[in-house]
């Protein structure tokens, strides 16, 4: 599958997908391929309800976003839950999901499973809570509040000896603390100041002494008062704090069914964004084995690198009605491009996405394989040609298992032209006459024999008229030049019936990219001459 | 320490020379000088692991706070913590002390301030803090993180620095490094510069350092927080380079605390009068 994904570029298109909540992030790691058609259709419901819910109001769809992005993950566990932190996140959970809640209307609630019962766990947090804030506030015990008042007449008591004893300082040996904890004094200095009940001497060098007050014992007193009162308020929060998690944890089964249909809501809302951002389309889904339609399907990844080089996208419109597809086509004729596209929409359409097309039909398949782009690999100290017929032994195995997507790129095109036709045609005439397999061969090779149950196709190719039209007398230069060219006249339309049709576009597309003309005129005299 | 008025509204990074050369407590200062109508933000980039503020031997450097302060504490330190505050916010950042807690001191009390891991979470607690209406924000910076001071727009920094004579020659290097840095100017749109004109992604280390063939040109340094080289290196490459950064962190003051050495010896070895005047010196020496 990695295989698949990587030929079809989906990283691309999964950057973009960006979940607001931890519970979507979570489901967006899992990057579930979807076998079941009933799923999907569940999922592609979602979307279509959320889409239409955030296209029906800006106002709300901010609100619900700004909601989603503020959701914590709420950890429900004792060890979690022991201190003000953890409580102040399953607040912050149920405020989110509440909000969220109200801003559904009661179809779309239905949809998403949400149910709200948490109505008194949050009145009863909420007596700690001030907007996004909380904490143990004296409402959950009444001792409690009677101990920080008088923490408060503690902190009084101790500000006004502070202060008093600040001022005698400053009064008797001018000395100003007011914004200091201590003062460094010279050793003369020092000299005097010893024997001070007042002040604490230390020395900072060799050379000078730091002095810090001492507060004395009506201070000391006090402060210790409080140090006492802050140990019974300590004991008094951890009691709070073990009562309130207890009433979280009590409804740990809600939670879980919040953040359940908060996920579903989350991705069913990125995958509505990203739906109407990019202008894609709900696939229609057959029982398989059914026809495969792309009508103007686009692949992203390379609509968006032609934009940007300045180049134009031809969208792919094809319908495979057989089971077995070959699809022939000269060097640079977009082959690869089309079997990506198919690879591209059926990836995201069992992802759970909507597909860039103006309509996409298929089926579900169990599975899908890619063999292919092994020029540079070895495995295992397999040759590419090795690899690639290791891979059709897993892919093929496959099929026991149920039906199989298998896309084939180039296959065995390393090795010598007779035998590679042979082994392809072989190899398409078992694929056809298997049922779970829907196979696409992207070849240069012509005139492959498949066998009754596959269908042909060719890539329309170079329209060497236009360019005759269009170059006579005109010099190209520089790689993006001849790239543009070669764009500008390669017509990349997906014909049917192509069967035994040969592609003849490599010499020109030499030539254009520069090969000298002595060369392209002697291959053309070649040509000639095997016919 | 007049300069202090001039942090107020702004987000201010104190980094130090070493460990215990007084930042916390200069921090815990700067808060005194600063309180007033709008609340006050802290958080530490960096975890020193000191045990004691050497420099003035407090047990360990704990920020004081008042009703109405913003601070960044880890989950940890939270629960011993005299502090009694509301909590603003609670980050998924896991760092070795825990969840970072964002909290309101609801009374007057020390708390040990802590702070995140990298950049991008340091950018979120400050907006944060700021939406909840702190003003002055201050970031104890640890040692070695003087780089995090570029990460926040418009940002100034507290140079803090304790010397010693064992420290003395690093001590006045490293301020000469930072002296010679701040003069150095922004790398400006349009800027005709002599070529070549080479970009120093990250870090400038000595590796780094062009190789001698390359005899002029420019050296764009992302920022002085980007250096990493000794006084003589730089001073060799400005010889050889026009400098330029392409952000400047303000630097606001430079606090020095001497010990065991004289005003006169230290300022001797920085042989930079404008450097010298531009020092802020004991500032919890009393003076008569």
């Amino acid at each position: 599958m990695e295989k698949f994904r990587a030929f079809a570029e989906f990283e691309t298109f999964y950057a973009l997908f960006k979940p607001l909540t931890p519970y979507g992030r979570m489901a967006r790691e899992a990057r579930r391929f979807y076998t079941s058609a009933a799923e999907l259709k569940a999922e592609y419901d979602l979307a279509d309800a959320a889409g239409a819910f955030l296209g029906d109001s800006r106002h709300k769809a901010d609100k619900l976003r700004f909601h989603l992005r503020n959701l914590p993950a709420a950890e429900l566990t004792p060890e979690a839950l022991g201190s003000a932190a953890g409580l102040f996140l399953a607040r912050k959970f149920l405020l989110n999901t509440s909000e969220i809640f109200k801003l559904l209307p009661a179809a779309l609630r239905s949809k998403f499973g949400a149910r709200w019962e948490s109505a008194a766990l949050l009145a009863l947090l909420n007596k700690g809570g001030a907007g996004e804030a909380f904490h143990l506030s004296g409402a959950y015990s009444e001792e409690l509040a009677a101990e920080r008042a008088a923490i408060a007449v503690c902190d009084k008591a101790l500000k006004g000896l502070r202060e008093k004893r600040l001022k005698a300082l400053r009064e008797r040996w001018g000395l100003d603390f007011s914004e200091r904890d201590f003062l460094v004094v010279d050793e003369k200095t020092a000299a005097k100041l010893s024997g001070a009940q007042d002040l604490f001497a230390e020395p900072f060098d060799g050379s000078h002494v730091t002095v810090k007050p001492v507060y004395g014992q009506d201070y000391m007193e006090v402060s210790a008062e409080r140090d006492r009162r802050r140990g019974r308020e300590a004991e008094l929060e951890a009691a709070a704090i073990k009562k309130l998690a207890g009433a979280v944890l009590a409804e740990k089964k809600n939670f879980e069914a919040y953040a359940a249909a908060l996920q579903k809501l989350d991705i069913a809302a990125e995958r509505a964004r990203l739906a109407a951002e990019l202008k894609l389309v709900r696939p229609a889904l057959k029982k398989c084995p059914a026809p495969i339609k792309l009508e103007k399907a686009r692949f992203l990844p390379l609509e968006e690198r032609l934009r940007a080089a300045g180049l134009k996208y031809t969208p792919l419109t094809a319908a495979f009605s057989r089971r077995v597809n070959v699809i022939y086509g000269s060097n640079m004729g977009g082959k690869t491009v089309a079997l990506k596209t198919l690879a591209f929409a059926q990836l995201l359409a069992q992802s759970g996405f909507f597909v860039p097309a103006s309509a996409f039909e298929t089926c579900v398949f169990a599975g899908a394989a890619f063999i292919g782009g092994a020029e540079m690999e070895t495995a295992g100290g397999l040759s590419s040609f090795g690899l690639e017929m290791n891979d059709f032994v897993t892919a093929h195995a496959r099929l026991k298992d149920g039906s199989l997507l298998l896309l084939m790129d180039e296959f065995a095109r390393t090795t010598n032209s007779e035998e590679a036709a042979a082994l392809l045609g072989a190899i398409l005439e078992d694929l056809g006459g298997n049922p779970s397999a829907a196979a696409f061969l992207a070849t240069h090779f012509s005139g492959l024999k498949t066998g009754k149950t596959a269908a042909a196709f060719k890539m329309r190719g170079f329209d060497t008229a236009a360019f005759n039209d269009y170059f006579s007398g005109r010099g190209a230069c520089g790689l993006d030049e001849k790239l543009k060219m070669i764009n500008k006249f390669m017509r990349y339309e997906l014909l049917e019936g192509a069967e035994g049709e040969e592609a003849r576009d490599a010499i020109k597309i030499a030539g254009i990219l520069g090969v000298a003309k002595g060369i392209v005129r002697r291959a053309r005299e070649f040509m000639e001459e095997t016919k | 320490m007049d300069f202090i008025k001039g942090l107020r509204d702004r987000t201010v990074f104190i980094v130090g020379s070493k460990k215990n050369a007084g930042k916390t407590t200069f921090m815990n200062y700067a808060l005194n000088r600063l309180r007033g109508s709008a609340p006050l933000g802290a958080l530490s980039v960096g975890v020193d692991g000191e045990a004691q503020d050497l420099v003035f031997g407090s047990p360990k450097p704990q920020v004081r706070a008042e009703k109405g302060d913003l601070l960044l504490c880890a989950e940890t330190a939270l629960a011993g913590a005299d502090l009694h505050c509301e909590i603003l916010n609670v980050y998924p950042f896991t760092t070795a002390l825990g969840r970072p807690v964002l909290v309101r001191a609801l009374r007057p009390g020390r708390a040990e301030i802590s702070g995140p891991e990298n950049n991008e979470q340091l950018g979120e607690i400050l907006a944060d803090m700021r939406r909840h209406g702190a003003a002055t924000v201050f970031i104890d910076g640890a040692v070695d993180r003087i780089t995090q001071a570029a990460a926040v727009g418009k940002a100034a920094f507290v140079y803090v620095a304790r010397v010693e004579p064992d420290n003395l020659d690093s001590s006045a290097a490293a301020l000469k490094l930072l002296w010679a840095a701040t003069a150095v100017p922004l790398c400006r749109a349009g800027e005709k510069l002599p070529e070549p004109v080479i970009i120093i992604d990250g870090a400038l280390t000595p590796g780094r350092i062009p190789g001698k063939e390359v005899k002029r040109g420019t050296l764009v340094i992302e920022d002085f927080t980007k250096v990493f080289l000794g006084w003589q290196q730089w001073v060799e490459l400005s010889n050889r380079f026009e400098l330029r950064f392409g952000a400047k962190p303000d630097l606001a003051a430079i606090v020095v605390n001497l010990a065991n050495v004289s005003r006169a010896d230290f300022e001797k070895k920085l042989a930079s009068p404008a450097l010298a005047d531009r020092i802020t010196y004991n500032p919890y020496q009393v003076t008569r």
